[in-house]
C-alpha cells in the first residue's frame, strides 16, 4: 500500500524519552519521503505542544482519505485507544510493550491499574489493526498473546557515535540510564556496591533518569543512606540531551539489572558509544544486546559486583566489549531502520480479513 | 567463526568465570554472611505492603495510620449549597465525631505499642544472630582453602549399577548433591533414573545432565516438601561439619515423598584422616560420620532395607535405604 498520509498517535509526546524520540524520528522520516505526517496526543504536554495536536482535533487539521494510515504507539493506557477504535481509517500499531502491573502494584497502584487498563485496550486494538510493528521479538511474542495480527520487528533507531575511552587512572563510573522505577532494578545495582567497593573503593554509580513514584524514590534514598553510599551514588533526575551525552562520555561501564525491557534504548546508546555493557538477562535485553555484552543470569550482589569488577578492570575484556558493542549498535543505525520501516509501511500488502 | 560468534562464546565464558568467582568469594568468607544477608534484607524493608517480608514494622505503621481517625469530615461538594449543608452538619456533629475519633485513635496506639516492643526485640535478636554468625565463621577463608584441598578419595561411579537398581521405581525425581563430579550423575541417567544434580562448586557438567550450580542448603530451602522421589547425599558427608551433615539430612528427608529411596555416599573416616593430614584434620569443623551412624540415623526414621556397601578400595561406603 502506498500511504499518502501516516499520522501518529501517542498517549503523551515528550522529547528525550524513547517513545517520544521514536515518534519524532518516524514523523521526520515520513515527511522526508513526501508523506504527510502529524502527531496527535491523548494528553498534551506544554513543552511539545507546538509539534502536536490533541487527538480530537484530527478532523480540523488533516483530511482523511483512503490512503491515510493511523499509527498508534502503544506504551500505556490512553484515551487515544478508544478514539482510534471509533475511527474508520486503517489502523496500525507500534507496540513498545508496557511494564507488567504486578511489578508496580506495591509501589503505585494507580499506575498498575492504568497498565491493566492498557492491557484491556490492547486486545481491542489488535483486533482492529491491519498490522503491527514491534521493537523486538520479545514484544512481538507478547503482542501475539493479545490476538492475531500481522507483525514485523523493527527496533528503535540509534545513531552510533563512538566516544568511549577506558577510564585509565580515573574514577571508575558505573552508569545507569532510564526511568527511576522499581522494575528497573536500580536497588539491585545499589545493593551490589558495598561488595564491589571492597575491591574498588573509588567506584561511583550514576543513575540518570526521571523519577516515577515517590515511594520508590524514598526507598532508594533510604537504601543508599542505610548502606552509607550517599557519597557513592548520584541520582541526577531527568537530564537534557547535552547532559546525557556528558554522562555517557564519563561512564566506564553501563549496567542495567532491569526486570522488564521491551527493547532498551539506553543499552544501544551505550553500545553505540563503545561503553562496555553489563546487564541482567531477561525479556528483550538479550535480543537488544545480542552477543555484545556480559549478560548475567543472577542479580545476587556478589555476582553483580564480580561482573562489574571485571568490566572495570580487565583491559582485554573492556576492549572486546567496547568493540563488540559498537559493532552490535550498527544493527540499529537509522538508515537501516528507515529501510525496514519503509518496507513495513509501503512495500508490504496487508490484507484485512 | 565470525567476530560476533567468537565474542559471544568469549563473553559466556567470562560470565561463567564471574559466577564461579562470586561463589568462591562467598563461600570463602570474603563477604561475611551477615553482610550478604543484610544486603538481601535492606531493600525489602522499603517495599510497601510487603509486611510478611519486612517483619512487622510496616504492618505496625499501616495499623497506626489506619487507626488515626480524622473527625473533620470533608465538606467539598459540586455545588455551593451542598458544601454549605455539609459544613453545617459537620459543625453540629463535630463534638460527637471528635469523641469517637479520640477513643479509636487511643485504641490503635494501645494495640501497636506491644507490637512495636515485639518488633524491637526481634530486631535485636536478628542483630545478635548476625554477629554470632560472623563470630562462628572466624577463619572461614582458611577452612574454605582446606575444604578445597580435600581430594575426591575414590570415584563414586562404581556405585552406579547398585544405585540404578535402587532408584528403579521411585515416586518422583531424584536429587544428587552436593556434587563434586558429574560422572555418577551421568551413569545414573544412563541407567534410566530421573535425576538431577546440585553442585555448590564448579563441575564439568555438560548440557546432557541437569546440574544446578547453587548451594545445596539454598536449593533445599526453595524446594517444596514431599517433592522428591529420592536422594543421593554425597560431598557434604566428606566435607561438612556434623551439624551441616545432620541439617542437610533432615532437610532432604522433609523433601522426600512417602516410599522414597535414599542413599548416602560417605568416605571412611580413617581414609579421610589419613589423606588429610593433621592441619586440615584439626582446623576443619567436622569429620565424616561412620556408615554405621548413617545406618542408625536412617533406621531411626523407620527406613527399611538399610544396606551398607563398601567400595572396592574400602575408601567409601554406600548406605542405601527405603523410607516408609
Amino acid at each position: 500500500m502506498s500511504w499518502k498520509a501516516v499520522h501518529q498517535f501517542v498517549p503523551r509526546f515528550a522529547r528525550g524519552d524513547a517513545v517520544g524520540s521514536h515518534v519524532a524520528w518516524i514523523r521526520d522520516h515520513l515527511r522526508s519521503r513526501g508523506c504527510h505526517s502529524e502527531i496527535f496526543v491523548g494528553t498534551e504536554n506544554e513543552e511539545t505542544a507546538a509539534e502536536t495536536f490533541y487527538l480530537q482535533q484530527i478532523d480540523h487539521h488533516v483530511r482523511s482519505t483512503a490512503d491515510t494510515l493511523l499509527l498508534y504507539h502503544v506504551a500505556q493506557a490512553s484515551p487515544c485507544a478508544q478514539f482510534l477504535l471509533e475511527r474508520t481509517e486503517p489502523l496500525a500499531l507500534v507496540f513498545h510493550n508496557f511494564t507488567p502491573p504486578e511489578l508496580l502494584m506495591h509501589w503505585d497502584s494507580s499506575v498498575a491499574f492504568e497498565l491493566l487498563k492498557a492491557r484491556d485496550q490492547l486486545g481491542d486494538l489488535v483486533e482492529r489493526s491491519i498490522f503491527a510493528i514491534c521493537d523486538s521479538d520479545f514484544n512481538a511474542r507478547v503482542l501475539n498473546e493479545f490476538g492475531r495480527v500481522d507483525s514485523c520487528v523493527i527496533p528503535l533507531p540509534v545513531e552510533a557515535t563512538r566516544s568511549f575511552e577506558p577510564a585509565g587512572g580515573q574514577t571508575p563510573i558505573i552508569l545507569f540510564v532510564g526511568r527511576v522505577a522499581p522494575n528497573k532494578g536500580i536497588h539491585d545495582l545499589v545493593t551490589a556496591l558495598p561488595i564491589l567497593r571492597r575491591r574498588l573503593p573509588e567506584v561511583r554509580l550514576r543513575v540518570v533518569g526521571a523519577p516515577t513514584t515517590e515511594l520508590y524514590d524514598q526507598a532508594l534514598e533510604g537504601l543508599i543512606d542505610a548502606l552509607d553510599l550517599s557519597e557513592v551514588v548520584s541520582l541526577t533526575g531527568w537530564v537534557d540531551e547535552e547532559q546525557l551525552e556528558r554522562e555517557y562520555q564519563e561512564a566506564s561501564v553501563f549496567c542495567t539489572l532491569s526486570d522488564h525491557e521491551g527493547f532498551g534504548v539506553p543499552l544501544v546508546e551505550a553500545m553505540a558509544r563503545g561503553i562496555p555493557v553489563v546487564a541482567y538477562e531477561n525479556t528483550a535485553i538479550s535480543q537488544t544486546v545480542g552477543d555484545a555484552g556480559l549478560l548475567l543470569t543472577s542479580k545476587k550482589p556478589p555476582v553483580v559486583a564480580a561482573a562489574l569488577e571485571r568490566a572495570l578492570t580487565d583491559g582485554a575484556l573492556i576492549k572486546r566489549l567496547s568493540d563488540s558493542g559498537h559493532r552490535r549498535s550498527s544493527a540499529f543505525a537509522p538508515h537501516k531502520i528507515a529501510c525496514a520501516l519503509d518496507q513495513a509501511l509501503f512495500q508490504v500488502d496487508f490484507h484485512e480479513d | 567463526m565470525s567476530d560476533s560468534q567468537s565474542d559471544a562464546s568469549y563473553f559466556k565464558e567470562v560470565v561463567a568465570e564471574i559466577e564461579a568467582e562470586a561463589r568462591r568469594r562467598s563461600s570463602s568468607g570474603e563477604y561475611p554472611r551477615a553482610l550478604l544477608r543484610s544486603l538481601d534484607e535492606e531493600f525489602r524493608r522499603w517495599v510497601p505492603d510487603a509486611s510478611l517480608e519486612n517483619g512487622v514494622e510496616d504492618t505496625i505503621r499501616a495499623i497506626e495510620a489506619a487507626a488515626y481517625v480524622d473527625p473533620a469530615v470533608p465538606v467539598s461538594s459540586r455545588t455551593p449549597m451542598g458544601r454549605c449543608v455539609k459544613w453545617v452538619v459537620r459543625r453540629l456533629t463535630y463534638f460527637y465525631h471528635r469523641h469517637m475519633a479520640q477513643q479509636i485513635t487511643a485504641l490503635g496506639i494501645h494495640i501497636t505499642r506491644p507490637l512495636r516492643l515485639l518488633d524491637a526485640s526481634l530486631k535485636s535478636v536478628h542483630r545478635r544472630l548476625a554477629a554470632l554468625e560472623d563470630r562462628l565463621d572466624v577463619d572461614a577463608a582458611v577452612r574454605s582453602e582446606l575444604v578445597a584441598g580435600i581430594p575426591t578419595f575414590s570415584s563414586h561411579e562404581q556405585f552406579g549399577e547398585v544405585l540404578g537398581a535402587h532408584f528403579d521405581k521411585v515416586p518422583g525425581r531424584v536429587l544428587i548433591g552436593d556434587l563434586l563430579e558429574v560422572q555418577l550423575l551421568g551413569t545414573l541417567r544412563n541407567e534410566g533414573v530421573d535425576i538431577y544434580g546440585v553442585a555448590s562448586t564448579d563441575t564439568s557438567a555438560t548440557e546432557a545432565v541437569d546440574v544446578r550450580h547453587e548451594n545445596l542448603f539454598d536449593h533445599l530451602g526453595d524446594l517444596q516438601n514431599e517433592s522428591l522421589g529420592g536422594f543421593v547425599l554425597c560431598g557434604i558427608p566428606d566435607r561438612g561439619s556434623v551439624n551441616e551433615q545432620l541439617r542437610v539430612f533432615r532437610l532432604l528427608l522433609s523433601k522426600c515423598k512417602t516410599g522414597a529411596a535414599v542413599a548416602v555416599i560417605v568416605v571412611h573416616p580413617e581414609t579421610w584422616a589419613a589423606q588429610l593430614g593433621p592441619v586440615a584434620a584439626d582446623l576443619l569443623h567436622g569429620r565424616p560420620m561412620h556408615a554405621e551412624t548413617w545406618s542408625y540415623l536412617l533406621a531411626r526414621e523407620d527406613a527399611s532395607e538399610v544396606t551398607v556397601i563398601e567400595a572396592s578400595d574400602s575408601s567409601y561406603c554406600l548406605v542405601t535405604a527405603n523410607l516408609p
